[in-house]
């Protein structure tokens, strides 16, 4: 008999309970096994009726994302045997600030609404015509912006926030790298339109550089790095409106390219 | 969507993903253009419709009493279609996927959930995945037994030549109202790049080398 480990997993049906609670499995304690094997093992083999999001198990779909013992993990990244030996069971739980919708299954589509909110896109005054070719980049010009494009938005980052604990008006550490990414493209040239909405967001001050959110990125996104500048830069525009305002504009960004 | 014809007999996977956000993302725009010109659905279509709601009902969320398990039958079909039609394939192997995976789609019937929510299913969606699945194996298998040549990762080592004369043709596979495979095919429309032959190592730069 293989050795054996408890998952205590977090269940709530909204047509069954009022409240969420937990029920423990024993699953096989396999050394390369992570926490979502044990999670589909458990749907496989003990309770179909266990639900989750999951994809791709090698960490580039974003999906699979919840609490394990309390923090925020991609479960397909996260291995069962580190939370062995000492007899108690792994609790793995919906991400935390997120309505639930099910199980483990957490309410996004707000989340989706804000990073459409940033215009992840390239935005340009001028658009060349195809037959003109691509816009060019220097290796040097993508490194400025390459670590903010690495983003699957899993949603760990907002699971770790505080300040989005608090306010979850907050358009959070993965929308505004995102804006980042854009904004330190040198193809693009929507930085003063992203300003715009990211200025409606006056959550972006409250962010103290608490640097939760770059912890526990899996991608390295450092989303608190994004902000630091990002705020940087807005300050600068910000006085420039306020003491020459025919200037303020793309050009503080647009130089930093 | 399956038959856009771009590739061929070209490598699967990393053509077919840009092939899938090119055409996937005019197929959707397409069909969502077409359903807002569309005249409300007549009796008619909400008739299927409301059958259609029935048979799910009745067959996997009220359903009790099944013995099978999702898990089981997705992993016996897994190695079916594995062993049976992956790259490598013959007459013998293909049979065997095939009569697998009928057996398969009789113990599909079989099915048992343990969740009978409409909040979230992902297990009635497992399920019907694998209904799916199990569909789309046999096609393959079916086609890969039509097939009766090699060409790009269909490799036949019982017909291990192209036959162009027979088989340079996509197969369409319908299916005939008794549940069987009945399969046509329709001819190639060659542009640019005539099919060549499947080349490695040293073979392939001798070719390169002669195209120059
Ligand atoms: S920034 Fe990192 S933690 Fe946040 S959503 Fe993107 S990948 Fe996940
Ligand atoms: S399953 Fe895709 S990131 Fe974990």
């Amino acid at each position: 008999m293989a050795e054996t480990i408890s998952v205590e997993v977090a269940r709530y049906s909204p047509e069954r309970d009022t409240e969420p609670s937990s029920q423990r499995y024993d699953v096989p304690l396999h050394k390369d096994w992570v926490v979502l094997d044990a999670l589909n093992y458990i749907k496989d083999k003990m309770d179909g009726s266990l639900t989750f999001r999951w994809s791709c198990r090698m960490g580039i779909c974003g999906s699979c994302g919840m609490m394990v013992n309390g923090e925020p993990k991609l479960t397909c990244a996260t291995f069962l045997s580190d939370y062995a030996g000492d007899g108690s069971p792994v609790r793995v739980q919906p991400l935390r600030y997120f309505p639930v919708i099910r199980d483990l299954v957490v309410e996004i589509t707000d989340f989706m609404n804000k990073l459409q909110s940033v215009k992840p896109w390239l935005i340009r005054g001028d658009e060349k015509a195809v037959s003109e070719g691509e816009y060019l980049q220097t290796p040097e010009q993508l490194d400025r912006y390459k670590q903010f494009s690495m983003c699957i938005n899993c949603l760990l980052c907002y699971a770790a926030c505080p300040v989005y604990g608090l306010d979850p008006v907050f358009i959070g550490p993965a929308a505004i790298a995102l804006a980042q990414r854009y904004n330190m493209d040198s193809r693009d040239e929507g930085a003063g339109e992203r300003m715009d909405v990211l200025a409606q967001h006056e959550g972006i001050w409250g962010c103290t550089f608490v640097g939760e959110c770059t912890k526990v990125c899996p991608k390295h996104v450092d989303p608190a790095g994004a902000i630091q500048q990002y705020k940087l830069t807005a300050t600068i525009e910000r006085f420039k409106s306020f003491l020459m305002p025919w200037a303020a504009g793309n050009s503080e960004m647009e130089s930093a390219k | 969507m399956a038959c856009v014809s771009i590739n061929g007999a070209n490598r699967l996977g990393s053509n077919s993903l840009p092939e899938l956000l090119v055409f996937g993302a005019r197929a959707g725009k397409a069909a969502a253009l077409t359903s807002l010109e569309q005249k409300p659905p007549s009796e008619h279509v909400i008739a299927q419709a409301n059958d259609e709601k029935r048979r799910l009902e009745e067959q996997f969320l009220r359903k009790t009493g099944g013995r099978e398990r999702i898990a089981t039958i997705r992993s016996e079909m897994h190695q079916a279609v594995e062993s049976g039609a992956g790259i490598y394939r013959t007459q013998d192997s293909l049979q065997q996927a095939a009569d697998k995976l009928q057996e398969l789609r009789e113990r599909f019937r079989n099915l048992s959930l343990d969740d009978h929510s409409l909040t979230f299913n992902t297990e009635l969606l497992g399920a019907l995945e694998l209904e799916f699945m199990l569909e789309v194996g046999s096609a393959i298998v079916a086609s890969a037994l039509h097939r009766t040549e090699s060409r790009g990762a269909h490799q036949r080592t019982d017909f291990p030549a192209r036959d162009d004369r027979n088989f340079l043709a996509h197969a369409l596979i319908f299916r005939s109202p008794d549940g069987s495979a009945r399969i046509e095919t329709t001819p190639v429309v060659i542009t640019r790049w005539p099919p060549g032959e499947r080349v490695y190592g040293v073979k392939s730069e001798v070719k390169e080398v002669a195209a120059r």
